[in-house]
């Protein structure tokens, strides 16, 4: 019996048969829009650069940047398939960039061809290539990292962690945004900066101080499958309070007298509760959370408990109004729920959700939200007192 | 062509493999069936190759279960 | 006596526990959850539920003839030629389910794994197996079972253990929003497809199994059908908890992405063609269950001596209507859905008591 199964195992496999020398590792896709056509780049592992790098006489680029137009995806591929000497395997793809002109167009067949690829998993980022093309940014080499696309991978998963504005998004979370009915999606942004030409080039690996470098900015809003426009970094970071996204972030408070305060959030939750005065839906926000002073550059005594009282009131205050920027421009510019409110009022009063459900973005333009934060200062470092108003 | 070849081929060692035991069974009944079965299996596998368009049952609980489900089963639920 | 092997109530019980969960396991959320969303686990309920008071009316079946397979006594309850037809008939249901999970395993494996297989190769090969286990006798293919179930047992606990930190709560909230219609909509294939499928063939393998009382055959049943329905609901509920309603709708092999999903510290990803074992072994005892029972009741239709001669016939024949059932995917899940559940519905609700109650008249006049 057991040999049977081990049969089955092994012996259907030889039509699929591909040696890994074969396979062209691709690590990061870029999808773009050109005319009417679909302009399609994969970065694919070139597996004997990396070694050679590590043995330290790396000459050549360790990844290869393929690409070619086509007017569905599957063609881009095929074409890519004459210039790449090997087979383009997908199952390793790490991010996926799009475009900024695609994702404003047609995202949705985006989507759909990743969706039904059997190679594809679901773990990987995706991301909008802000004022860019996706192109462009696989072209550019970073010297960090062996195989780029892992750097921008790693990086978004530390940005979401450590700083608030950014988004890691899979494709499975999207998907579950776009078939929601009360929730639109976001995807962060990754922008060039610096020069163009030079990006590309070996040089800029070369060179100790980069001159081009690509940054994570801010988040992107979607209305169904079109980008619409984008947060500013403020509300970018509002919009991962107000979604419980915050792991760990710093925020900046202003001192009572003028000057700075650095503050590190350790813990944050979110909760969101909906409720109703008549057919009007309103949303109440609660932040609970927990900092601690890292860093004092303003004569304030920290081991005065007014003072304490006094900065907690300051930081609820710039939480609050983060979250409302966010809210607002959600509202006014983008009329787009972003953040979920539709679903959680789903969830909540499912009997009361149905008949808003049909013509949700204009209810949520006019929803009520109110945002309550209590933030709580535990502890702050090492030394007590700061030595700055020591020395004042 | 080459198929059916492979296909006859393999039906001949089919028969060899169950002829010394049909041989012990008494029964006619037993002997029939088999070359029966195996005829029907064969002309369905020839008729497939060459992509003579057979009868396919689901087509039979289509036709039956259709108008079930759509008035009867779309109306109560 | 064609079949002269016995199974235990033991082995009785795993037999039917591995087919309720059978291709269930893989394909049952998405169609559940395409009607039902993310009621979809309380659907299961409801099924599990619907499916024990099954079990009572095929125990009831069980008791008229405990000697003999539906087939051998459809002659004397019914007269000798309607009898015929009528067991005939009966044949054709786990006939053309072999062929339907033939195709449904090839479909998975072409679409998931290997696509660049022809699906003949694979459902080919899966035959073979199915006609040896087959040939070798009721006993060896159930017990073949009974050895699987450790490691079918050990791989669902780490499935389940492995995805529980990406369960999300607010997935299957809220319960009931859109009513109970939805949720008894879901229930449709749900009942179908892992309770009525498995207890309607039953009827050919009752006979075989070594009781002292009839009654172990109910207790057997209900353990079984509990022990198998609490696993697609686990399952079902796993799916939404990770997914949500109507993500899992969208998919078509839902526990396969699943399976996709699990990483755990980034070190143990990947394994989604190991977790596939799981649905080849339940996928292979279900056919078999299912070929065992036609080429049997062929045979004692036919009033053979042996039914093993026609196990490669019939094998051949289930190939082709394989490929002939499906001219394209869309049209084998439209069918497989929404009309096949029916057709299950007719067999166990107007089918079987109709067996019942000629049995227990004719049991009255001799």
């Amino acid at each position: 019996m057991l040999l049977m199964i081990l049969m089955l195992t092994f012996t259907s496999g030889c039509w699929d048969v591909r040696e890994l020398s074969d396979l062209g590792i691709t690590v990061a896709l870029g999808l773009d829009k050109k005319g009417d056509e679909f302009n399609v780049a994969v970065q694919v592992v070139n597996p004997g650069e990396i070694s050679r790098i590590s043995g330290g006489a790396g000459t050549k680029k360790p990844v290869t940047v393929y690409e070619e137009t086509g007017e569905t995806i599957t063609e881009a591929f095929r074409k890519i398939l004459t210039t790449s000497p090997n087979n383009i395997y997908l199952s390793h793809v790490r991010v996926v960039v799009i475009g900024e002109e695609l994702a404003k167009d047609r995202m949705k067949y985006v989507l759909d061809f990743i969706s039904r690829n059997h190679e594809f998993r679901t773990d990987f980022f995706l991301i909008v290539a802000k004022d860019s093309t996706a192109d462009t940014i696989l072209k550019v080499m970073t010297a960090t990292e062996n195989v780029p696309a892992n750097k921008i991978y790693e990086s978004l998963e530390k940005s979401e962690e450590l700083y608030a504005p950014t988004k890691a998004v899979t494709l499975d979370d999207l998907k579950m945004d776009l078939l929601n009915k009360g929730k639109q999606p976001v995807l962060t942004g990754i922008r060039l900066i610096g020069d163009e030409d030079r990006a590309a080039s070996e040089e800029n690996v070369k060179n100790l101080k980069n001159t081009s470098k690509l940054k994570y900015e801010n988040l992107a809003v979607f209305k169904k499958d079109r980008l619409i426009g984008w947060l500013s970094e403020d509300e970018s970071k509002g919009y991962n309070y107000l979604i419980n996204n915050v792991v760990r972030a710093n925020g900046v408070v202003t001192c009572p007298d003028g000057g700075k305060l650095g503050m590190n959030l350790i813990k944050t939750k979110t909760k969101l509760q909906s409720e109703f005065t008549g057919d009007q839906p309103i949303m109440n926000i609660e932040i609970t959370g927990e900092g601690n002073i890292d860093e004092v550059s303003c004569g304030i005594d920290i081991t005065k408990q007014d003072n304490i009282a006094k900065l907690e009131q300051i930081w609820n205050q710039r939480i609050t109004s983060l979250c409302l920027k966010a809210v607002d421009s959600a509202q006014e510019e983008f009329q787009s729920d972003i953040f979920g409110f539709g679903e959680v009022i789903h969830r909540q009063h499912p009997r009361k959700w149905k008949p808003l459900k049909d013509h949700w973005d204009e209810e949520f333009k006019d929803l009520e939200v109110k945002v309550t934060t209590k933030l709580k200062i535990r502890r702050f470092g090492t030394i007590t007192d700061s030595i700055v108003s020591e020395l004042e | 062509m080459w198929k059916v070849i492979g296909l006859l081929l393999v039906s001949a060692a089919i028969v060899q493999f169950e002829y010394s035991h049909l041989k012990k069974i008494r029964n006619r009944m037993d002997r029939w069936s088999f070359a029966v079965l195996l005829g029907v299996g064969l002309m369905l596998s020839i008729m497939k190759m060459y992509d003579v368009p057979l009868f396919n049952p689901l087509q039979a609980i289509e036709f039956i279960y259709k108008p079930i489900y759509e008035n009867v089963f779309n109306r109560v639920l | 006596m064609l079949e002269k092997g016995r199974i235990s109530v033991a082995q009785f019980t795993i037999l039917i526990f591995l087919v309720t969960t059978g291709d269930s396991i893989l394909v049952l959320p998405s169609s559940v959850a395409g009607e039902a969303k993310n009621d979809a686990w309380l659907s299961g309920i409801f099924a599990l539920g619907i499916g024990l008071l099954l079990v009572l009316l095929f125990y009831q079946v069980s008791k008229l003839f405990p000697d003999l397979t539906f087939v051998e006594y459809s002659d004397r309850i019914f007269g000798s030629f309607l009898g015929k037809v009528l067991a005939g008939f009966f044949l054709l249901y786990p006939f053309l389910s072999v062929a339907l999970l033939l195709r449904e395993l090839g479909d998975f494996l072409t679409t998931q794994i290997l696509p660049h297989t022809p699906i003949e190769a694979i459902t080919i090969l899966f035959m073979v197996f199915v006609i040896y286990g087959t040939r070798l006798g009721l006993e060896t293919w159930v017990r073949a079972g009974q050895v699987f179930l450790p490691f079918f047992l050990l791989l669902v606990v780490l499935f389940f253990a492995f995805l529980a930190p990406q369960f999300h709560l607010d997935n299957i909230k809220p319960i009931l929003g859109e009513g109970v219609k939805p949720m008894l909509r879901g229930s449709l294939t749900f009942i179908a497809f892992p309770f009525m499928e498995t207890l309607i063939v039953l009827i050919m393998i009752f006979p075989y199994v070594k009781i002292k009382k009839q009654i172990e055959l109910r207790n057997a049943m209900l353990i079984a059908q509990t022990a198998g329905g609490t696993l697609l609901i686990l399952m079902m509920l796993t799916a939404l908890l990770v997914f949500g309603g109507e993500l899992v709708a969208h998919q078509q092999y839902p526990s396969y992405s699943l399976a996709k999903k699990i990483n755990i510290g980034k070190f143990l990803e990947r394994i989604e063609a190991i977790i596939a074992i799981l649905w080849l072994i339940t996928i292979f005892i279900k056919a078999t269950f299912y070929f065992y029972s036609s080429t049997l009741g062929l045979a004692q239709l036919l009033r053979l001596q042996d039914y093993r001669p026609l196990t490669f016939p019939l094998g051949i024949i289930a190939i082709v209507l394989s490929i002939e059932v499906s001219p394209s995917i869309t049209y084998y899940n439209e069918v497989i859905s929404k009309y096949w559940p029916l057709f299950d519905f007719t067999m166990s609700l107007i089918f079987i008591p109709l067996i019942l109650v000629f049995g227990l008249f004719y049991l009255k006049n001799n």
